[in-house]
Protein backbone atom coordinates (compact mmCIF):
# COMPACT_ATOMS: atom_id res chain seq x y z
CA UNK A 1 0.00 0.00 0.00
CA UNK A 2 2.84 2.40 0.95
CA UNK A 3 4.45 1.44 -2.42
CA UNK A 4 1.51 2.32 -4.28
CA UNK A 5 0.65 5.51 -2.43
CA UNK A 6 4.94 6.23 -3.27
CA UNK A 7 4.46 5.36 -6.84
CA UNK A 8 1.12 7.84 -6.91
CA UNK A 9 3.02 10.19 -5.55
CA UNK A 10 5.58 10.06 -7.87
CA UNK A 11 3.36 9.41 -10.99
CA UNK A 12 1.77 13.08 -9.57
CA UNK A 13 5.29 14.70 -8.94
CA UNK A 14 5.98 13.53 -12.68
CA UNK A 15 2.44 15.02 -13.99
CA UNK A 16 3.14 18.50 -12.50
CA UNK A 17 6.51 18.47 -14.26
CA UNK A 18 5.14 18.16 -17.32
CA UNK A 19 2.78 20.25 -16.73
CA UNK A 20 4.62 23.23 -15.60
CA UNK A 21 7.54 22.29 -18.27
CA UNK A 22 5.86 24.20 -21.21
CA UNK A 23 4.93 27.12 -19.55
CA UNK A 24 8.15 27.60 -17.65
CA UNK A 25 9.72 27.33 -21.19
CA UNK A 26 7.57 30.12 -22.49
CA UNK A 27 8.42 32.61 -19.27
CA UNK A 28 12.18 31.89 -20.50
CA UNK A 29 11.63 32.54 -24.03
CA UNK A 30 13.51 33.87 -25.65
CA UNK A 31 16.39 33.13 -23.97
CA UNK A 32 18.83 33.92 -27.46
CA UNK A 33 18.53 35.16 -30.85
CA UNK A 34 15.77 34.31 -32.65
CA UNK A 35 15.89 33.62 -36.50
CA UNK A 36 13.20 35.20 -38.42
CA UNK A 37 13.88 33.04 -42.67
CA UNK A 38 12.57 35.23 -45.29
CA UNK A 39 12.34 33.10 -48.45
CA UNK A 40 12.34 35.93 -50.87
CA UNK A 41 15.19 38.43 -50.86
CA UNK A 42 15.14 41.89 -49.05
CA UNK A 43 14.36 44.88 -49.48
CA UNK A 44 10.26 43.71 -51.22
CA UNK A 45 7.09 45.24 -49.22
CA UNK A 46 6.84 41.62 -47.50
CA UNK A 47 10.23 41.93 -46.25
CA UNK A 48 10.55 45.42 -44.95
CA UNK A 49 6.83 44.55 -42.65
CA UNK A 50 8.71 41.91 -41.38
CA UNK A 51 11.71 43.62 -40.48
CA UNK A 52 9.18 46.30 -38.72
CA UNK A 53 7.75 43.01 -36.55
CA UNK A 54 11.38 41.72 -36.08
CA UNK A 55 12.09 45.11 -34.32
CA UNK A 56 9.55 45.85 -32.12
CA UNK A 57 9.88 42.31 -31.08
CA UNK A 58 13.62 42.79 -29.84
CA UNK A 59 12.66 45.71 -28.03
CA UNK A 60 9.28 44.02 -26.14
CA UNK A 61 11.13 40.95 -26.03
CA UNK A 62 14.96 42.03 -25.32
CA UNK A 63 16.29 39.31 -27.48
CA UNK A 64 17.17 40.04 -31.29
CA UNK A 65 15.15 38.82 -33.89
CA UNK A 66 17.26 38.30 -37.10
CA UNK A 67 16.11 38.42 -40.25
CA UNK A 68 17.96 35.60 -42.87
CA UNK A 69 16.81 36.23 -46.37
CA UNK A 70 17.19 32.46 -47.98
CA UNK A 71 15.14 33.62 -51.43
CA UNK A 72 15.13 30.53 -53.95
CA UNK A 73 12.51 28.06 -55.91
CA UNK A 74 9.70 30.45 -55.45
CA UNK A 75 9.91 30.55 -51.49
CA UNK A 76 10.12 26.42 -51.22
CA UNK A 77 13.76 26.32 -49.89
CA UNK A 78 13.12 28.79 -47.09
CA UNK A 79 9.94 27.42 -46.07
CA UNK A 80 11.49 24.20 -46.12
CA UNK A 81 14.34 25.00 -44.28
CA UNK A 82 12.48 26.34 -41.42
CA UNK A 83 9.85 23.38 -41.73
CA UNK A 84 12.88 20.94 -40.93
CA UNK A 85 14.44 23.06 -38.00
CA UNK A 86 14.05 22.74 -34.29
CA UNK A 87 10.09 23.30 -33.05
CA UNK A 88 11.91 25.02 -30.37
CA UNK A 89 10.66 28.80 -30.92
CA UNK A 90 14.17 29.98 -32.19
CA UNK A 91 13.55 29.20 -36.07
CA UNK A 92 10.70 31.11 -37.22
CA UNK A 93 9.14 31.42 -40.90
CA UNK A 94 8.29 34.82 -42.67
CA UNK A 95 4.93 33.19 -44.37
CA UNK A 96 2.93 35.34 -47.73
CA UNK A 97 0.28 34.57 -50.04
CA UNK A 98 3.32 33.11 -52.26
CA UNK A 99 3.39 30.37 -49.84
CA UNK A 100 -0.36 29.55 -50.41
CA UNK A 101 -0.12 29.28 -54.20
CA UNK A 102 3.32 27.43 -54.05
CA UNK A 103 1.32 24.66 -51.86
CA UNK A 104 -0.44 23.76 -54.98
CA UNK A 105 1.81 25.50 -57.68
CA UNK A 106 5.07 23.26 -56.70
CA UNK A 107 4.19 19.61 -57.33
CA UNK A 108 7.14 17.63 -55.58
CA UNK A 109 8.28 19.89 -52.59
CA UNK A 110 9.52 18.56 -49.73
CA UNK A 111 7.13 19.65 -46.66
CA UNK A 112 3.33 20.12 -46.59
CA UNK A 113 2.88 24.09 -45.30
CA UNK A 114 -0.23 23.12 -43.23
CA UNK A 115 0.98 20.16 -41.97
CA UNK A 116 4.68 20.94 -41.10
CA UNK A 117 4.74 24.54 -40.13
CA UNK A 118 1.81 26.11 -37.87
CA UNK A 119 0.59 29.65 -38.46
CA UNK A 120 1.95 32.20 -35.60
CA UNK A 121 -0.07 35.60 -36.66
CA UNK A 122 -0.89 37.73 -39.57
CA UNK A 123 1.52 41.11 -39.39
CA UNK A 124 -0.34 43.08 -42.27
CA UNK A 125 -2.04 43.02 -45.55
CA UNK A 126 -0.80 45.72 -47.85
CA UNK A 127 -3.40 45.69 -50.64
CA UNK A 128 -2.25 45.05 -54.09
CA UNK A 129 -3.77 46.95 -57.09
CA UNK A 130 -3.56 46.33 -60.54
CA UNK A 131 -2.16 48.90 -63.26
CA UNK A 132 -2.13 50.61 -66.43
CA UNK A 133 0.33 52.42 -67.92
CA UNK A 134 -0.04 55.98 -68.91
CA UNK A 135 1.96 55.51 -72.36
CA UNK A 136 -0.43 52.74 -73.12
CA UNK A 137 -3.60 54.40 -72.16
CA UNK A 138 -2.25 57.59 -74.54
CA UNK A 139 -0.99 55.08 -77.18
CA UNK A 140 -3.77 52.28 -77.17
CA UNK A 141 -7.33 53.94 -76.40
CA UNK A 142 -9.09 53.40 -79.64
CA UNK A 143 -8.29 49.88 -79.37
CA UNK A 144 -9.27 49.16 -76.07
CA UNK A 145 -12.86 47.56 -75.45
CA UNK A 146 -14.58 47.94 -71.87
CA UNK A 147 -15.48 44.99 -69.97
CA UNK A 148 -19.13 45.71 -67.95
CA UNK A 149 -19.42 44.04 -65.16
CA UNK A 150 -22.33 44.44 -63.37
CA UNK A 151 -21.75 47.98 -62.57
CA UNK A 152 -21.16 49.70 -65.91
CA UNK A 153 -20.38 52.79 -64.87
CA UNK A 154 -17.08 51.48 -63.02
CA UNK A 155 -15.71 49.02 -65.92
CA UNK A 156 -12.41 48.22 -66.08
CA UNK A 157 -10.63 49.25 -69.56
CA UNK A 158 -8.91 45.88 -70.42
CA UNK A 159 -7.67 46.35 -74.00
CA UNK A 160 -7.56 42.89 -76.40
CA UNK A 161 -3.79 42.48 -77.21
CA UNK A 162 -1.68 39.39 -78.68
CA UNK A 163 -1.59 37.31 -76.28
CA UNK A 164 1.94 37.28 -75.64
CA UNK A 165 2.07 41.25 -74.58
CA UNK A 166 0.03 40.74 -71.35
CA UNK A 167 2.31 39.97 -68.41
CA UNK A 168 2.85 40.08 -64.44
CA UNK A 169 4.96 38.64 -62.42
CA UNK A 170 4.90 34.96 -61.01
CA UNK A 171 5.53 35.34 -57.72
CA UNK A 172 2.36 37.48 -56.52
CA UNK B 1 -1.80 34.39 -59.76
CA UNK B 2 -4.12 37.43 -59.03
CA UNK B 3 -4.17 37.97 -63.45
CA UNK B 4 -5.11 34.09 -62.87
CA UNK B 5 -7.73 34.90 -60.59
CA UNK B 6 -9.32 37.99 -62.61
CA UNK B 7 -9.30 36.01 -65.84
CA UNK B 8 -11.07 33.08 -63.44
CA UNK B 9 -13.56 35.84 -62.59
CA UNK B 10 -14.39 37.45 -65.88
CA UNK B 11 -13.70 35.23 -68.37
CA UNK B 12 -11.12 37.63 -70.37
CA UNK B 13 -8.55 36.28 -72.19
CA UNK B 14 -5.01 36.89 -71.00
CA UNK B 15 -1.76 35.10 -70.68
CA UNK B 16 -0.01 35.21 -68.33
CA UNK B 17 4.36 35.72 -68.75
CA UNK B 18 5.85 34.64 -65.91
CA UNK B 19 8.85 36.89 -64.40
CA UNK B 20 11.71 36.32 -62.05
CA UNK B 21 10.46 38.81 -59.56
CA UNK B 22 8.59 42.05 -59.58
CA UNK B 23 10.91 44.79 -60.08
CA UNK B 24 11.69 43.40 -63.68
CA UNK B 25 7.64 43.61 -64.28
CA UNK B 26 7.91 46.52 -62.54
CA UNK B 27 10.70 48.24 -65.00
CA UNK B 28 8.55 47.00 -67.48
CA UNK B 29 5.05 48.31 -66.60
CA UNK B 30 7.37 51.80 -66.21
CA UNK B 31 8.45 51.85 -69.60
CA UNK B 32 5.58 50.75 -71.26
CA UNK B 33 7.19 47.42 -71.94
CA UNK B 34 3.69 45.73 -70.72
CA UNK B 35 0.19 46.91 -70.23
CA UNK B 36 -1.36 45.28 -66.93
CA UNK B 37 0.34 44.40 -63.66
CA UNK B 38 -0.59 43.43 -60.06
CA UNK B 39 1.82 45.06 -57.92
CA UNK B 40 2.11 46.28 -54.22
CA UNK B 41 0.49 49.58 -52.95
CA UNK B 42 3.37 50.37 -50.89
CA UNK B 43 5.62 49.91 -54.06
CA UNK B 44 3.60 51.74 -56.68
CA UNK B 45 1.41 54.20 -54.63
CA UNK B 46 4.39 56.71 -55.42
CA UNK B 47 4.64 56.08 -59.39
CA UNK B 48 0.60 56.42 -59.44
CA UNK B 49 1.14 59.83 -57.56
CA UNK B 50 3.84 61.00 -60.10
CA UNK B 51 1.45 59.96 -63.05
CA UNK B 52 3.60 57.32 -64.33
CA UNK B 53 0.72 54.44 -64.08
CA UNK B 54 -2.64 54.56 -63.36
CA UNK B 55 -4.35 52.67 -61.11
CA UNK B 56 -7.04 50.25 -62.17
CA UNK B 57 -8.54 49.07 -58.97
CA UNK B 58 -6.92 47.45 -55.53
CA UNK B 59 -7.65 43.76 -55.26
CA UNK B 60 -8.71 43.55 -51.65
CA UNK B 61 -12.53 44.14 -50.42
CA UNK B 62 -11.56 47.33 -48.92
CA UNK B 63 -10.10 50.44 -50.25
CA UNK B 64 -6.56 51.21 -49.70
CA UNK B 65 -6.11 53.95 -46.99
CA UNK B 66 -3.43 55.68 -48.91
CA UNK B 67 -5.60 55.34 -52.12
CA UNK B 68 -8.65 56.49 -51.24
CA UNK B 69 -10.02 57.52 -54.52
CA UNK B 70 -9.19 54.07 -56.43
CA UNK B 71 -11.77 51.75 -56.74
CA UNK B 72 -11.58 48.04 -55.22
CA UNK B 73 -11.79 45.10 -58.38
CA UNK B 74 -15.39 44.50 -56.87
CA UNK B 75 -16.06 47.83 -57.19
CA UNK B 76 -14.67 48.23 -60.63
CA UNK B 77 -17.26 45.68 -62.16
CA UNK B 78 -14.94 42.36 -60.92
CA UNK B 79 -17.40 41.13 -57.79
CA UNK B 80 -15.92 38.36 -55.73
CA UNK B 81 -12.34 39.58 -56.34
CA UNK B 82 -10.24 39.86 -53.52
CA UNK B 83 -6.48 38.65 -54.10
CA UNK B 84 -4.12 41.17 -51.09
CA UNK B 85 -0.75 40.47 -50.40
CA UNK B 86 -0.19 39.42 -47.05
CA UNK B 87 2.56 38.41 -44.52
CA UNK B 88 2.89 36.37 -41.44
CA UNK B 89 4.37 34.54 -39.10
CA UNK B 90 4.54 30.61 -39.08
CA UNK B 91 6.77 28.26 -36.93
CA UNK B 92 7.61 24.43 -37.43
CA UNK B 93 5.49 21.72 -35.94
CA UNK B 94 5.72 20.89 -32.75
CA UNK B 95 6.97 24.37 -31.52
CA UNK B 96 5.14 24.28 -28.16
CA UNK B 97 2.03 25.99 -27.69
CA UNK B 98 2.95 28.77 -24.53
CA UNK B 99 5.71 29.86 -27.52
CA UNK B 100 3.40 30.32 -29.96
CA UNK B 101 1.11 31.83 -27.94
CA UNK B 102 3.58 34.20 -26.50
CA UNK B 103 5.03 35.32 -30.13
CA UNK B 104 0.75 36.24 -31.04
CA UNK B 105 0.66 37.85 -28.26
CA UNK B 106 3.49 40.07 -28.56
CA UNK B 107 2.63 40.48 -32.11
CA UNK B 108 -0.90 41.42 -31.33
CA UNK B 109 -0.14 43.67 -29.06
CA UNK B 110 2.23 45.66 -31.33
CA UNK B 111 -0.37 45.80 -34.43
CA UNK B 112 -2.65 47.12 -32.00
CA UNK B 113 -0.51 50.40 -31.14
CA UNK B 114 -2.00 53.13 -32.71
CA UNK B 115 2.00 54.56 -33.45
CA UNK B 116 2.44 51.12 -35.61
CA UNK B 117 -1.05 51.34 -37.50
CA UNK B 118 -0.27 55.14 -38.71
CA UNK B 119 2.65 54.50 -39.47
CA UNK B 120 1.87 51.60 -41.87
CA UNK B 121 -0.85 52.70 -43.23
CA UNK B 122 0.53 55.62 -44.52
CA UNK B 123 2.67 53.40 -46.35
CA UNK B 124 -0.68 51.57 -47.65
CA UNK B 125 -0.47 48.77 -45.48
CA UNK B 126 -3.10 47.31 -42.82
CA UNK B 127 -2.07 45.81 -39.67
CA UNK B 128 -4.38 42.99 -38.97
CA UNK B 129 -4.86 41.50 -35.65
CA UNK B 130 -6.49 37.62 -35.68
CA UNK B 131 -6.30 34.99 -33.35
CA UNK B 132 -4.68 31.83 -34.43
CA UNK B 133 -7.66 29.71 -35.02
CA UNK B 134 -8.70 32.78 -37.38
CA UNK B 135 -5.20 33.13 -39.42
CA UNK B 136 -4.99 29.32 -39.53
CA UNK B 137 -8.52 29.09 -41.04
CA UNK B 138 -7.66 32.22 -43.32
CA UNK B 139 -4.37 30.72 -44.38
CA UNK B 140 -6.45 26.92 -45.19
CA UNK B 141 -9.04 29.32 -47.31
CA UNK B 142 -6.10 30.47 -49.18
CA UNK B 143 -4.32 27.10 -50.04
CA UNK B 144 -7.71 25.80 -51.10
CA UNK B 145 -8.93 29.30 -53.11
CA UNK B 146 -5.27 29.17 -54.85
CA UNK B 147 -5.89 25.13 -56.01
CA UNK B 148 -9.09 25.82 -57.11
CA UNK B 149 -7.71 29.28 -59.47
CA UNK B 150 -4.62 26.69 -60.56
CA UNK B 151 -6.92 24.19 -61.39
CA UNK B 152 -9.73 26.25 -63.46
CA UNK B 153 -6.79 27.49 -65.42
CA UNK B 154 -4.99 24.58 -65.85
CA UNK B 155 -1.75 26.06 -64.97
CA UNK B 156 0.82 23.08 -64.87
CA UNK B 157 2.55 22.44 -61.76
CA UNK B 158 5.78 23.30 -61.21
CA UNK B 159 8.49 20.19 -60.16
Amino acid sequence: MALLRQIVALLALAGSVIASAPAAMADDYPSRAVKIIVPFGAGGPTDVYTRAIAEELRKSLHQPFIMENRPGAGTTIGTDLVAKSQPDGYTLLMVSGTQTVNETLYAHKPYQLMRDLVPIAPPSIPISCSWYTRRYRQKRRASCWRWRGPNPARSIMVRQVPARTITWPASF
Amino acid sequence: MAGELLKNLTGVDIVHVPYKGSTGARNDILSGQIQILFDSVPTMAPQIKAGMVRALGTSGKMRSPILPDVPTMAEAGVPGFNATLWVGFMAPAGTPKPIIDKLHDEITKILRRPDIKQAWEKTGATPIVMTQPEFKSFMEAQVAKWADVIKTNHIAPIN
